[in-house]
């Protein structure tokens, strides 16, 4: 779910960044009030945690595929919503750059996608709703199986306007909508299940170490394994929800959800079109970075100009002297070096 | 998401070409940081049918990478990573986007086309321009820019404590999956009932450690504020080269270099 | 300079890990503290920079009782090597680590950085200096810490079992690096024969309480000594048969 630097436009992602920035802000100051010294590396390590953790693959019953952990739901049981968004943001900034997992101006939209809806609205209205003043393993894996799905379908829908509003794909809005929030409910049931597992694990080992645990309250120490025939179940469960779901919407929407590519082209997409685009466009035309390009749905000038015969000929020359160049250059570099009597570095 | 020994494999990679010693490597964080923001902000903000005009763009990594000494399997392993996605969401343009634009050598392309290889060409050289960011500029450096420029303090510690950790984590996240594996029946992964124990020990572990790095930290005098080396000023000559930099991105950006060359041919 | 009375410490749960223990340390001293597992070493050296708080008896270091409110005194006195080299060094560049100390305590950038290097000499790790820690050896990292530790300018050191993660070649750089510094030590470990290298004295704990304090000679001979405390003597003063 990163989203890339080359699907948005730089006017989406200054926005997003304002927010996210504006979000680690607040975070840093409630966390600094906090007063808690030993917060800092306690954070540090989860970062680190839920790092390694989002590379284990575990695989999931009766469907033969993986899945893995997510984040954001399991650093706000353990650290509280503030430390956890922080740390995510952290996380996030360190994938976007060493792993190329989400761009550097799309940091924003990611740690708000991620982070935001998970740390700042399901963890406290419905986790900690649900916790209300008992950690009881039942309430725990109910809390936060619901929370991570809600949190990865506001973060899924979140994908979905700054896709369409940066207009730099074609996908229409009501597709992909449709195709992200099913495909995330799936993902969310699964994470949601396994970080209920993990949660319920620290619950009965250490219960101190969940945020907002207080010494005295129900726990119920034999309830605190998940059953696999209660996963099976649930996933069932679920599958049919979604089954249901989408034949509701076809029967509802024919001409939506017409899956051939004629139909969707010709029909849907101008409908879909019309609304959101035109209010995108609006956004577009008010925030655009420079003044020259605002919502190009098939610009002439600048498209003939792309597609130009000089146009190619030109790109293709100035790709070969730069590679030219590159080879050279690096030419002489080895040269330099063997040339040295002892090889130090290569 | 990748596996843990590839990851530890990438982030080791990483490190030792960010101690280069090259002309690049050499220039201020600061320099760098900008001529890539604004690098990314030129390259993405491209009309979406506009081809000719990224095509120049493509000196900029080519240039770098090989000043920087960068090998270029580096990007081709990071754009593994990062084409699916931009690919598949690209995917549409072609299937909605269907007149034809031109005739290439007979064959019909339409503008969805076009801008399904804008897409892909901008992240490429998206993907480049972070990677040459990052493989030149060790953490720490960045982490002393960031301070100066005013980014809280507790959070570029977080980024400095997660840096620092993440590959003792892997490395023994991985030591318990191989001790997993040589006890189950080798499938791949943890099953599904394993994974409240296998993912909760890993997290006791980690609280534990943070606990004993609290106390290594309280007993060389922390008291809960975080004192950094804080980077130099950045020079009048890293300045000078940025700003001659971003200033050819944006005439670049505005003027189609591909097409001025090429009218010289034809 | 070290102090210890009547210390009695027992951990949340339950675990009585010091009775009723006494100890006097002189300046310049290097002591070791030796004791089969769960004999309370580590817990010792916890109580002795602060870590922990005795509920019984008392601690003095350098003429400063440690007790809350003069700790960070007590932290600038006394540095303690951790028995995880990782735990200890949490930067990204070793010079970050070393200078973390001095840093805390107030001393400038300027003070922190004549510091940091004058215990980078002593180390002689000079070609560590822009490392990253996480990707030194065993016997670098130990190093390091140990920089990093020195860089405060302490008066007693102590160590928790300073030889793990130490390969031959490591342990015995570090023993020569210890050799030559000459703060009073109190060395928690396992490797008797270290302490036959180091140590003019060998303290036993047992089960939480000071069983023996001698010379390593006479505590190590003493066969019916060595074996109530759950030891073996030590390997170069073993015979083959």
């Amino acid at each position: 779910m990163h989203m890339a630097d080359a699907l948005i436009t730089p006017a989406v992602g200054g926005v997003m960044m304002a927010a996210s920035a504006g979000a680690i802000g607040y975070s840093v100051k409630k966390v600094k009030e906090e007063l808690d010294e030993k917060k800092v590396p306690l954070m540090g390590v989860m970062g680190a945690f839920v790092f390694a953790g989002q590379m284990i693959n575990f695989t999931i019953p009766a469907t033969g595929s993986s899945g893995h952990i997510g984040g954001g739901i399991l650093l706000a049981a353990l650290l509280g919503p503030y430390a956890a968004f922080l740390v995510l943001s952290a996380v996030l900034f360190i994938q976007a750059l060493f792993f190329a997992d989400g761009g550097l101006l799309a940091i924003g939209c990611n740690i708000f996608n991620l982070g935001f809806y998970a740390c700042f609205l399901a963890y406290p209205l419905i986790y900690k709703q649900i916790i209300g003043k008992t950690y009881t393993a039942k309430r725990v894996t109910i809390g936060t199986v619901i929370a991570v799905v809600a949190g990865l379908q506001l973060g899924a829908f979140s994908v979905v306007l700054e896709t369409v509003i940066s207009g730099v794909t074609e996908l229409p809005f009501a597709s992909f909508v449709l195709l992200m929030q099913p495909i995330h409910l799936a993902i969310g049931l699964v994470e949601g299940i396994a970080t209920a597992a993990v949660l319920c694990f620290v619950l009965k080992a250490n219960p101190t170490l969940l945020d907002g645990y207080a010494a005295g309250v129900n726990i119920n120490a034999e309830k605190a394994v998940m059953p696999r025939k209660k996963v099976v179940t649930i996933l069932l469960v679920a599958a049919i929800v979604i089954g249901g779901f989408v034949s509701l919407f076809a029967s509802g929407y024919p001409d939506g959800l017409e899956w051939s590519m004629e139909g969707v082209a010709g029909t849907a997409e101008l409908e879909a079109e019309g609304n959101v685009h035109s209010a995108a466009e609006g956004i577009q035309e008010r925030t655009a970075f420079l003044p020259d390009y605002g919502f190009k749905n098939g610009d002439e000038s600048s498209a003939m100009a792309g597609t130009s015969a000089s146009g190619m000929i030109g790109g293709g020359i100035t790709l070969g002297v730069a590679c030219l160049a590159g080879y050279l250059i690096s030419i002489s570099k080895k040269k330099k070096y063997n040339a040295k009597p002892n090889n130090v570095s290569q | 998401m990748p596996n843990l020994t590839t990851s530890l494999n990438k982030i080791r990679s990483l490190e030792e070409l960010s101690e280069g010693t090259t002309a690049i490597h050499r220039l201020h964080p600061m320099a760098k940081m900008i001529t890539t923001i604004v690098y990314l902000v030129v390259v993405i903000s491209f009309d979406k049918y506009d081809i000719s005009g990224l095509i120049p763009f493509f000196v900029y990594p080519i240039l770098l990478m090989a000043l920087g000494e960068i090998p270029y399997q580096s990007v081709l392993s990071r754009l593994l990573i990062a084409l699916p996605f931009s690919f598949f969401a690209g995917l549409s343009n072609p299937f909605f986007d269907r007149e034809t634009a031109f005739l290439l050598l007979g064959v019909p392309i339409s503008w969805g086309m076009l801008s399904f290889l804008s897409i892909l060409i901008k992240t490429v050289l998206a993907v480049s321009a972070v990677l040459i960011l990052i493989a030149t500029t060790p953490m720490d450096k960045l982490a002393a820019q960031l301070i100066r420029m005013k980014v809280p303090r507790i959070f570029v510690m977080q980024l400095m404590l997660t840096y620092r950790y993440l590959t003792l984590l892997i490395s023994e996240a991985a030591g318990m999956m191989t001790a997993y594996h040589l006890r189950s029946k080798g499938q791949k992964g943890i099953r599904f009932e394993h994974v409240g124990t296998f993912m909760g020990q890993l997290l006791l572990r980690s609280f534990d450690r943070a606990e004993r790095v609290y106390l290594a930290m309280k007993c060389r005098g922390y008291n809960g504020s975080y004192q950094f080396a804080v980077s130099e000023r950045m020079g009048a000559a890293d300045a000078l080269v940025a700003a001659v930099i971003c200033v050819i991105f944006v005439l670049m950006r505005l003027f189609n270099i591909s097409r001025i060359v090429g009218s010289f041919f034809g | 300079m070290i102090h210890v009375r009547n210390i009695s410490f027992s951990y949340p749960d339950g675990n009585q890990a010091l009775s009723d223990v006494s100890l006097d340390i002189a300046e310049g001293e290097t002591v070791a503290v030796v004791g089969a597992n769960g004999a309370g070493k580590s817990t010792l050296l916890a109580l002795l920079v602060g870590i922990l708080a005795a509920k019984e008896g008392e601690i003095e270091i350098a003429g400063i009782p440690v007790k809350k409110g003069r700790l960070e005194e007590i932290r600038r006195k006394v540095g303690f090597v951790f028995q995880n080299p990782d735990d200890q060094l949490f930067m990204a560049r070793v010079y970050d680590d070393i200078a973390f100390g001095p840093r805390n305590f107030g001393f400038g950038q300027q003070e922190s950085k004549r510091m940091a290097d004058r215990a980078i000499e002593i180390m002689k790790i000079e070609h560590l200096r822009d490392r990253a820690p996480h990707k030194l050896s065993g016997g670098e990292k130990r190093n390091v810490a140990i920089a990093a530790v020195l860089a405060m300018d302490p008066e007693v050191l102590l160590f928790d079992e300073p030889s793990s993660y130490l390969d031959p070649k490591s342990r015995r750089n570090f023993i020569r690096a210890m050799e030559a510094l000459e703060h009073t030590k109190l060395i928690a470990t396992h490797d008797l024969d270290l302490v036959l290298d180091l140590c003019e004295r060998v303290v036993i704990l047992k089960q939480g309480r000071v069983f023996a304090d001698g010379s390593p000679m006479d505590v190590f001979l003493n066969r019916e000594l060595m074996e109530e405390s759950g030891l073996e003597i030590p390997l170069s003063m073993q015979r083959r048969a």
